[in-house]
């Protein structure tokens, strides 16, 4: 009876605080979003009125088109890039035990730990000393450099998830290890690259305080190109930028989901 | 279902070449030795099953022959060919694995296709072979569906045409029916069996089961502790233990140590007495439930008194475990219905002695 009570008690406020952080999760967006549509002159909730015309203007705009194209070009060749890194050590350190595996483990999560402005400074610094700021190396490099414990972690479960048999059971069947790679491991580890693809996708275009160090050729990210104009400038022009943000961010997300969805029904 | 071909055993009996050889094989992992010593051969056809308790390296050495594993010592060869560092996608065998492993992402016909895949088949070649395989498992019909979709006894019917489809020099089958149930078990081992002998493949069969080695099995290896205890027939085995712990682990027996007179008497230690003519010296006497029978005039053998001690009702059988003269003994019969012996009651016995097994204690 007493108990009942209070598991009752329980189930209803963890309702409630559930509620309460998805709330505080989604308002910033929420608000962001609407009133990006206003047809005023200022950043308002509720907005005075509906229209488009801060997205016209986002359109129109050089510096937040050309970074916008930039944020999204760095974060696919990132993904691209720590996918393949990420696979490559993930696999390394869950199937052999070499000398110096706990070191390599360890640093590819040290940039957890390491302030990103830290490697932000360390990476200029480095860069400037090879003469090579003007490329985009330093830029693809200090996303990699956060993206990659991510995938690392996510690749990682999805091996020691994975059965091992199946793979003997095609060595059995004459594969040779790479076959065994392409046509059983990579395969079943489908769902796990890509959503870690997501995550090396969703660090790289969002990150401001490793990439304010690392514009090159005087092109900047999104979110560097956002901070900039908020320290001028305060109008929906940003939060019509900030929408289109979390509009791509949201759209990768799905469209992978809808991927694995697809391949999982297949 | 299949034909067999005629005269297989006097076939298996002449051919002495072994497809598969292991030669005083041994593997340790550090200080734990996990087979030790393990020379053994499967001849031509032949259906060789190592069975033995788990953790006793039966499934340590099938892995071996499969090259899974790398033996600490010894060569592993295949016809006649040394394997021994051979990586497995190098060597001629097909196994069965014991979850089957059948790829979930993949179709039954391209799981059973896989195999020739690798082996560079033609294409025509390969789909004529996987219809073959799947008719041969009696499955054609479920070519298009996913492992996911099928049954237990399915899944383990696909795996045995992925593994036959390459036709392998040897097939390899790790307790492959250890997740099925009890019903469906014997079953399926029938028609594993049906299936083996029709292609007549070597094969090297994994098992605890005592009853699957029997049934199955054209030679036993009886492995204990990463050991061979006794390599026999069936009958050999069960019928000739050649130690205790082969006695014991291949069906229900009661052993009795003591010794046996000059006359050939057998007295055990705890006072039991046995007219026979074993020859003198310490010995283990083996005794099975069907040996001992309810007393009958006329019968030979000598009436004893029995108590019962325990009573188990098997449906078409009554196991007891009985007192004799201070020895505990299980006896095994059919009791007519309603006279079912009691736990307490006094039986008339007889042990049947004639084609008892005596293990001599191993001389010193």
């Amino acid at each position: 009876m007493r108990s009942d009570l209070i598991d009752n008690a329980m189930a209803v406020s963890g309702a409630c605080i559930r509620c309460l952080v998805y709330t505080i999760l989604a308002l910033p967006a929420v608000l962001v979003i609407v009133s990006s549509f206003t047809s005023g002159e200022t950043m308002n909730f509720p907005p005075a009125g509906f229209s488009l015309r801060w997205y016209q203007k986002v359109w129109e705009n050089d510096l937040f088109m050309s970074a916008l194209w930039t944020s999204t070009y760095v974060a696919v060749l990132v993904a691209l890039v720590a996918l393949v890194i990420g696979f490559a050590s993930a696999f390394a350190i869950n199937r052999f035990s070499f000398p110096g595996k706990a070191f390599l483990q360890g640093l590819a999560f040290s940039p957890l730990i390491v302030p990103a402005v830290v490697l932000g400074i360390g990476l200029l610094q480095l860069f400037a000393g090879l003469g090579l700021t003007r490329t985009i190396y330093p830029l693809l490099l200090g996303h990699l450099v956060l993206a990659i414990p991510y995938v690392m972690r996510t690749i990682l479960a999805s091996l020691a998830l994975q059965q091992r048999v199946l793979e003997e059971a095609a060595m059995n069947l004459r594969a040779t290890p790479l076959q065994v790679i392409r046509r059983i491991t990579l395969p079943l580890i489908l769902p796990g690259l890509l959503s870690a693809a997501i995550f090396a996708f969703v660090t790289s275009f969002g990150n401001v305080t490793v990439s304010a160090f690392l514009t090159y050729g005087g092109k900047v990210t999104l979110p560097v190109q956002i901070f900039a104009y908020v320290d001028t400038s305060y109008d929906p022009l940003v939060a019509a930028v900030s929408s289109i943000m979390i509009l791509v961010t949201l759209s990768v997300i799905l469209t992978i989901e809808r991927l694995i969805g697809a391949e999982r029904l297949a | 279902m299949l034909n067999l071909s005629k005269d297989r055993e006097t076939a298996v009996r002449d051919a002495n070449e072994f497809v598969v050889e292991l030669r005083s094989v041994s593997k340790h992992y550090g200080e734990s030795i996990a087979v030790a010593n393990v020379s053994l051969g499967a001849r031509r056809g032949e259906l060789l099953c190592l069975l033995g308790p788990s953790g006793c390296g039966k499934t340590t050495t099938l892995r071996m022959v499969a090259g899974f594993v790398e033996p600490t010592s010894g060569t592993v060869s295949i016809n006649d060919i040394d394997m021994t560092r051979q990586p497995p996608y190098r060597r001629d065998t097909g196994m069965v694995f014991q979850s089957y492993a059948l790829f979930p992402h993949m179709t039954v016909a391209e799981n059973v296709a896989f195999g020739l895949e690798n082996l560079k088949w033609a294409r025509a070649e390969r789909e004529e072979r996987v219809k073959e395989m799947l008719r041969l498992v009696e499955l054609p019909h479920l070519a298009e569906r996913l492992p996911g979709q099928l049954s237990g006894g399915q899944q383990q019917r696909i795996a045995l045409a992925r593994a036959l489809a390459m036709r392998p020099s040897v097939l390899l089958l790790d307790e492959p029916f250890s997740n099925l149930d009890a019903q469906l078990r014997v079953r399926m081992r029938e028609e594993l069996r049906e299936v083996i002998r029709g292609v007549d493949v070597t094969t090297l069969f994994v098992t605890h089961d005592q009853e699957e080695a029997l049934t199955m099995s054209d030679r036993i290896v009886v492995m204990n502790a990463g050991r061979i205890e006794q390599v026999g027939t069936p009958g050999e085995i069960y019928e000739a233990p050649s130690t205790s712990f082969v006695a014991k682990f291949i069906g229900w027996c009661s052993l009795l140590d003591g010794i046996v007179d000059a006359d050939g008497t057998f007295r055990s230690s705890g006072g039991l007495c046995l007219k026979g003519n074993w020859s003198p010296g310490p010995g283990t006497a083996v005794i099975r439930p069907e040996q001992i029978r309810l007393f009958s005039h006329g019968a030979k053998g000598v009436a004893q008194n029995a108590r019962v001690l325990q009573s188990h009702y098997y449906g078409g059988a009554t196991r007891l475990l009985l007192d004799v003269n201070g020895e505990q003994l299980t006896m095994q019969d059919r009791f007519p219905f309603g006279r079912h012996p009691k736990v307490g009651d006094v039986l008339n016995i007889t042990i049947c002695i004639d084609d008892m097994r005596m293990i001599s204690a191993a001389p010193s």
